[in-house]
């Protein structure tokens, strides 16, 4: 039974008003990130009303997050973001259906999860994530609100809107380094703000009012209260494919040696008999129709890395973790082949 | 020489140590601004943007000296 009088005051908008709030309560709106601005615009989703809220991270909640992810308390240190934002989003607004992945946006899920949604929200804290977001989007046909932060200044924009431009006609290559709020510094406030500015992008999407930062970034600087809009049009060289979007977000080898080699297992599934083997000290060898027997034995407090002949078996793999609540899994983009010759 | 005004944000402006100048550079033109960048504060031009009045331009075009321009790169805070 939906409450009429909770949406009341929206709905005397008449850029609301009846036929608005149904927009609104047919809307599915999916979240990727439950940090900072994630906190910040969730609880105005939900509380608008948005039918279907979809929430994606892998993470736990830490101590150092609750001056800035406000829907987290103390007790929920430790315990997985997605289940805590979706008891309180249901506190706040019971009329809605909250859909949790306990697990990180990747190239194998991706696509995927965001079909079932009409507008993204990136609120993740790295480049390469806001590169994966806005590729899956571009596969799918789903405009998404990006935004994002370093120190006391905000980046802003509605991506590929209606055929619009992407974060790649915006940024076409990422910096070889960007700073995160973890080393930067940010203020509960600042993110407040943006994650406030997202909310407000997908309610004018959703109500087809207002204009939407298409083609449009939107850069604030909240310590010296100056704003600014940068306008850019559609590059229409881009052509985002589903093997571009494979290769490119792939995990390789190449990216992360150091990391591989003290954090991490690489996970062979092929068969004990197929060749060539493997013979790194963190090679572990689980055939695919053992793993599900096998997941006690894997290590919990590494990353795994999954490769298999042809990346066929590693991806049924990577599900198989996914369902069993091992979120930190990844499919390498090298094949059995390419790893032995970068051993040799 | 010619100057031009210039703005920066974010992890730039940490780089150059302030939010804007006039600088001078050789040419009036975006790739003697991104020389300049690269030389003063070795900032390099792969993940920058450069805004010509508020647009930005994604090949080499002239500036003109009353231009206002501004360097943007990507964030990644969230």
């Amino acid at each position: 039974m939906k409450q009429e009088n909770r949406y009341v005051r929206q709905m005397v908008l008449p850029q609301v008003g009846n036929k608005g709030q149904d927009k609104i309560q047919n809307a599915r709106v999916l979240v990727v990130g439950c940090g900072g601005l994630g906190c910040a615009a969730l609880p105005y989703l939900a509380t608008a009303g948005i039918g279907t809220i979809g929430l994606v991270d892998g993470d736990t909640v830490s101590e150092t997050n609750l001056h800035r992810q406000i829907l987290y308390t103390q007790q929920n240190v430790g315990s997985l973001k997605v289940t805590c934002a979706a008891e309180k989003l249901k506190a706040l607004n019971p009329d809605i259906e909250i859909k949790i992945f306990q697990e990180y946006l990747t190239v194998e899920n991706a696509v995927e999860i965001i079909e079932n949604f009409d507008i993204v929200i990136d609120a993740t804290d790295r480049i390469p994530a806001r590169y994966l977001i806005n590729d899956a989007c571009v596969l799918t046909g789903k405009p998404f609100v990006h935004a994002a932060l370093y120190r006391f200044q905000s980046q802003i924009s509605v991506f590929n809107y209606k055929n619009g431009p992407t974060y790649r006609c915006l940024y076409p290559t990422s910096p070889t380094s960007t700073q995160s709020c973890d080393t930067a510094g940010i203020l509960g406030t600042t993110v407040a703000i943006a994650g406030g500015l997202q909310a407000n992008e997908v309610l004018k999407i959703i109500l087809e009012t207002g204009e939407v930062l298409s083609g449009q970034l939107l850069v604030n600087d909240f310590l010296n209260n100056q704003q600014s809009i940068f306008k850019f049009s559609r590059n229409e060289q881009l052509n985002i494919t589903p093997d571009f979007f494979k290769k490119e977000h792939s995990i390789s080898i190449k990216s992360y040696p150091s990391e591989i080699a003290e954090n991490s297992v690489l996970l062979d599934v092929r068969s004990a008999t197929e060749m060539p083997k493997i013979e790194l000290l963190q090679v572990l060898q689980i055939p695919l129709n053992q793993i599900e027997d096998s997941l006690e034995t894997l290590p919990k407090d590494k990353k795994i890395y999954i490769f298999c002949k042809s990346g066929t078996r590693s991806k049924e793999a990577y599900f198989i973790l996914q369902k069993a609540g091992i979120t930190n899994a990844h499919c390498l983009k090298e094949t059995a082949q390419q790893l032995y010759e970068m051993t040799q | 020489m010619a100057t031009i005004n210039i703005k920066y944000f974010g992890e730039i402006a940490e780089k150059t140590g302030k939010s804007s100048e006039a600088i001078a550079i050789e040419k009036l033109n975006t790739t003697s601004i991104l020389k300049f960048l690269k030389q003063q504060y070795a900032i390099a031009d792969k993940g920058i943007q450069i805004a010509i009045n508020q647009e930005l331009v994604t090949e080499e075009i002239a500036v003109l000296e009353s231009d206002e321009i501004a360097i943007l790169s990507p964030f990644a805070g969230g």
